[in-house]
């Protein structure tokens, strides 16, 4: 690491790094608060060790896509580093709430991995692919479930920037093709070089139209050897007519489930599963109501990561998950009515689209502080927003597979122009003046639609700027490219100065 | 008896106050300074010895 140079906001980082040399001084009440809330982070990240040290030693010695994890602190620091006073507190929260389910989810895979030893909880887990939400494990109290390819690829990246290069070289050497989503390749890399954990009694797929269910799905399924199935419901879910397959489909993984498991499924079970959904929904419309003002005080990156998680983990299986939204609730609440501006740089309200990418999930908080753009919504996370019936058993599980048609990314990446178009109709509800699209360039759904898009916000005067990026792997696109096409456009076609210009250029391709 | 318990408390209650305030004060210059130091050297060694596991490639 070379030597500290004079570079204003940034002069505290190593250049070319991420890499903080000192904590940033932020008053004595906040530092307060963020070295107190520190404390309670090292504690949970503790918890992976402390479960079962014999294992997790093993692990992080045998899985290189583990170690990235170590940089979670740093990842901490970085996205909430725009935030102060209620809007500190909260981020904290958040990113604990999100810290500990990732630290449990891990926890639960070590523990039941078979490399490192025959266990009674390896058969007791159902994997569940990240497009498909695992609300139906509510119905088998006997059962766990996991989600495992965010932690190859997409969390693992937000961590160490450079944590997916290993993957993706070894799918390109094994001939696969490198134009995919990374999103698949680190999976299908992962697979490829053995370092999936072994465990599970069966594994549930998703259908989603992209490179991800496709490619990855048929090389993990050679990989695990366990029987799987595919969560296979309809992407035309506003015709009437395909909810007779969609609910029949989800009858068949339930029985699936119950022949792979020798369990039974538990509908009262399954429905204080849905309860608790249903909260967790209800607490995100109130959220929602809140962002419409300027005092909400949720910065982007927690709001992004929260939904993400709600929708994608939880789905009413994690009980903190609602607990603490309806903490958040009421510091938001009391923001909104005392109007109290925790978000005082704010220049312009913009709601984001596309999936934002991994390796620069700070990204968002980089354009407040640079430019005082503020994100307020994001599209992807406003992906099911139904409630499901809580008493009739066919309702439900129409409420479930409208859960899997609409799950984050499959409405609104590769959904059909008519969802993706919903962007607009979103870009009023929050009261946005400008959008931000994530243009994953190996995103061929979300790729199709890019000039209808911009012909329609030209249509409307709608300001909107196109982010290339390549999700998991910075080596085509780095993090300062994205800046140099943001800061293109806010100087060019915004016609604006920069906040902080010693934010405007600098270098931090190399770690983390 | 009683009068030479509580100057061994009094010492032990300085004692331990002490201690406390040395920790609370290793341990914030450990968060203000160190702790992402440290935590990246341990992710580049971890690196290192990942990538030397033999892996089975042929499925
Ligand atoms: S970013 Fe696009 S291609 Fe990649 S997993 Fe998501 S929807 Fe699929």
């Amino acid at each position: 690491m070379s030597k500290k140079t004079d570079r204003g906001t940034r002069s505290r980082f190593y250049d070319g790094y991420e890499l903080a040399r000192y904590r940033k001084w932020r008053g004595f009440k906040d530092s307060w608060v963020d070295f107190r809330e520190w404390l309670t982070e090292k504690k949970i990240s503790g918890e992976l060790i402390k479960a079962d040290p014999v294992r997790a030693f093993k692990a992080l010695t045998t899985y290189h896509w583990l170690a990235p994890y170590l940089g979670s602190g740093s990842m901490l620091d970085r996205t909430i580093d725009d935030a102060h006073g209620e809007a500190l507190l909260i981020a904290h929260k958040y990113m604990q709430f999100l810290l500990k389910s990732n630290v449990d989810a891990l926890v639960k895979i070590i523990r039941a991995d078979e490399r490192f030893g025959k266990n009674e909880y390896a058969k007791k887990m159902v994997i569940f692919e990240q497009d498909t939400s695992p609300i139906l494990i509510g119905g088998f109290p006997n059962l766990t479930n996991a989600v495992e390819e965010p932690y190859f690829g997409i969390l693992a990246a937000a961590n160490d920037q450079h944590a997916g290069h290993y993957f993706t070289d070894i799918i390109d050497s094994y001939g696969l093709p490198s134009d995919s989503c990374r999103n698949s390749s680190i999976v299908c890399g992962v697979a490829i070089d053995d370092q999936l954990p072994y465990y599970g009694a069966c594994l549930i797929t998703s259908n989603a139209p992209c490179d991800s269910s496709v490619m990855n799905s048929s090389v993990v399924e050679r990989r695990l050897k366990i029987p799987s199935i595919q969560g296979c419901t309809p992407m035309r879910w506003k015709d009437e007519d395909t909810r007779e397959y969609a609910v029949a489909h989800v009858k068949e993984v339930i029985k699936f489930i119950e022949d792979c498991t020798g369990e039974t499924f538990d509908w009262d079970a399954f429905f204080k599963t849905v309860r608790q959904y249903n909260e967790e929904t209800r607490i995100q419309h109130e959220l929602w109501e809140l962002a419409k003002s300027p005092y909400y005080p949720v910065p982007s990156v927690p709001n992004l990561l929260y939904r993400s998680f709600q929708l994608s983990f939880s789905s009413g299986l994690n009980e903190n998950c609602a607990k603490i939204g309806r903490e958040m609730l009421a510091i938001c609440e009391k923001c909104v009515r005392e109007k109290i501006n925790v978000r005082p740089k704010t220049r312009h309200r913009t709601l984001v689209c596309g999936a934002p990418a991994s390796y620069y999930m700070h990204f968002s908080t980089w354009m407040y502080e640079c430019w005082g753009v503020n994100t307020v919504a994001v599209l992807n996370n406003l992906s099911h927003h139904e409630y499901i019936c809580e008493d009739d058993k066919e309702e439900a599980l129409w409420g479930v597979a409208q859960l899997w048609e609409q799950a984050i990314m499959r409405r609104h990446l590769v959904g059909g122009y008519e969802n993706m178009l919903e962007l607009f109709e979103e870009y009023e509800r929050f009261n946005c003046d400008m959008i931000v699209y994530y243009d994953n360039i190996t995103c061929k759904g979300s790729k199709a639609i890019t000039g209808m898009v911009q012909d329609i916000a030209n249509e409307r005067g709608i300001p909107l700027v196109w982010i290339s990026h390549d999700l998991i792997d910075p080596r085509n696109i780095p993090r300062s490219e994205m800046r140099r096409q943001f800061n293109d456009f806010m100087s060019t076609v915004m016609n604006e100065e920069p906040l902080d210009a010693s934010l405007l250029d600098f270098d931090d391709s190399k770690g983390w | 008896m009683k009068k030479a318990i509580i100057p061994v408390c009094k010492l032990l209650g300085l004692l331990l106050g002490a201690a406390a305030i040395v920790f609370a004060a290793v341990q914030a210059v450990y968060w203000l300074n160190l702790d992402n130091k440290f935590m990246f050297l341990l992710h580049r060694i971890l690196n290192k010895i990942t990538d030397r596991v033999p892996r089975d490639r042929r499925f």
